[in-house]
């Protein structure tokens, strides 16, 4: 059969809807480093909750959350913010990150939006602001720029000379 | 179980099939697992007595779900990457890494059923399986974490059998094959 035959009858049975597997498997590769900080987070939530015999739902009526947001959160599978890790943390009594790779850094950019919302995040991390996933992104410790990266499509949407100012260096 | 639609995940390269008791196909279903924290730790505790077994010497769930996280995310990577140069470089195709599912078979067949495993890793315990229909052109019927030496050890695994058997069945029930690639290559042990 010619490779021009295949494709006809391929066509036949191939949905018309696409497969919006290589989208997500491309954000996964651009967020590796944030993605593993959320399933270890995301392990010790569960570890925690087994240990004092917990339920999930239980989880979620003292934080006053939905079981939905913690189903999510224990997934793993998104960015997580600092202030999450620690509302998590306060909640379960245990400390959930250590210091070596907690968001926050010795060298980091401190990023404010036109809202107020601020985070502070390391060097090549991911911030959350009005929830939408942002990576800040710096060439080096002298370079005072960071830019807003929209985090499933790394287009670059702001950058943002005026709002950031690194904290301390190293 | 039956077949309801046939993804493309990567176009002339990688497809992948839903079933009717399924929201997703198949290789994002699997993905979607193999990714999932809180999945992992409850099926590496349904399985704590294999891992606590002689083969795997006790490792901890927690070490299971790491590795798994880790595995999945190379296998990921290295499908994708061989689905798309599988198209215009005929040494990096999907057939590097889907290699029969039975282990004596040294022959390319058409409709056969393979899996891919990462590639030079021994320990490795992902699996994803697929109907083989060109060199560098398969469909996903299923996959799974394979803890046992043969697959119908696992009930699991038992499935992905049947799974396989359905999509061959429907792909020659569409006459979807390869006649020129039939039995032309042959895989070196």
């Amino acid at each position: 059969m010619s490779v021009k035959n295949l494709r006809e009858k391929l066509n036949k049975i191939v949905s018309k809807e696409q497969s919006k597997w290589l989208d997500e498997a491309q954000w996964r590769l651009d967020n590796e480093t944030s993605l593993e900080l959320s399933q270890d987070v995301a392990m010790k939530i569960l570890d925690r909750l087994e240990e004092l015999g917990k339920s999930q739902k239980q989880l979620a009526k003292e934080m006053k959350v939905s079981a939905q947001y913690i189903s999510k959160i224990v997934k793993g599978q998104q960015n997580i913010t600092s202030e999450t890790i620690e509302k998590f943390g306060r909640a379960l009594g245990i400390k959930l990150v250590s210091a070596n790779n907690t968001p926050s850094q010795n060298t980091g950019w401190r990023a404010a939006h036109e809202t107020q919302s601020i985070s502070i995040a390391g060097v090549g991390s991911y911030i959350m602001i009005d929830n939408y996933s942002y990576r800040l992104t710096a060439t080096s410790k002298q370079n005072t720029q960071a830019k807003l990266i929209e985090g499933n499509s790394g287009t670059i949407i702001e950058n943002c000379d005026s709002d950031c100012e690194l904290v301390s260096a190293a | 179980m039956k077949i309801i639609a046939i993804f493309e995940p990567v176009e002339n390269a990688l497809l992948s099939v839903q079933y009717d008791d399924k929201e997703l196909h198949e290789w994002k279903d699997l993905i979607d697992c193999w990714t999932n924290v809180h999945y992992l730790r409850t099926f590496f505790k349904k399985n704590e007595r294999i891992l606590n077994g002689e083969f795997y010497g006790g490792i901890t769930v927690k070490d299971a779900v790491t590795r798994t996280l880790k595995e999945a995310k190379i296998l990921e990577k290295t499908i994708l990457e061989l689905a798309k140069n599988g198209k215009s470089d005929k040494k990096e195709t999907l057939q590097t890494i889907f290699i029969p599912l039975n282990n004596n078979e040294v022959k390319i067949t058409q409709h056969q059923q393979t899996k891919a495993k990462l590639p030079n890793k021994k320990a490795s315990w992902l699996r994803v399986y697929a109907i083989r229909i060109s060199e560098n052109l398969f469909v996903i019927s299923g996959g799974g974490i394979k803890l046992t030496h043969w697959m119908d050890e696992s009930d699991h695994l038992k499935i992905e059998l049947e799974k396989l058997e359905i999509t061959k069945k429907y792909l020659i029930d569409k006459d979807v094959l390869d006649e020129d690639d039939y039995e032309t290559l042959e895989i070196s042990l």
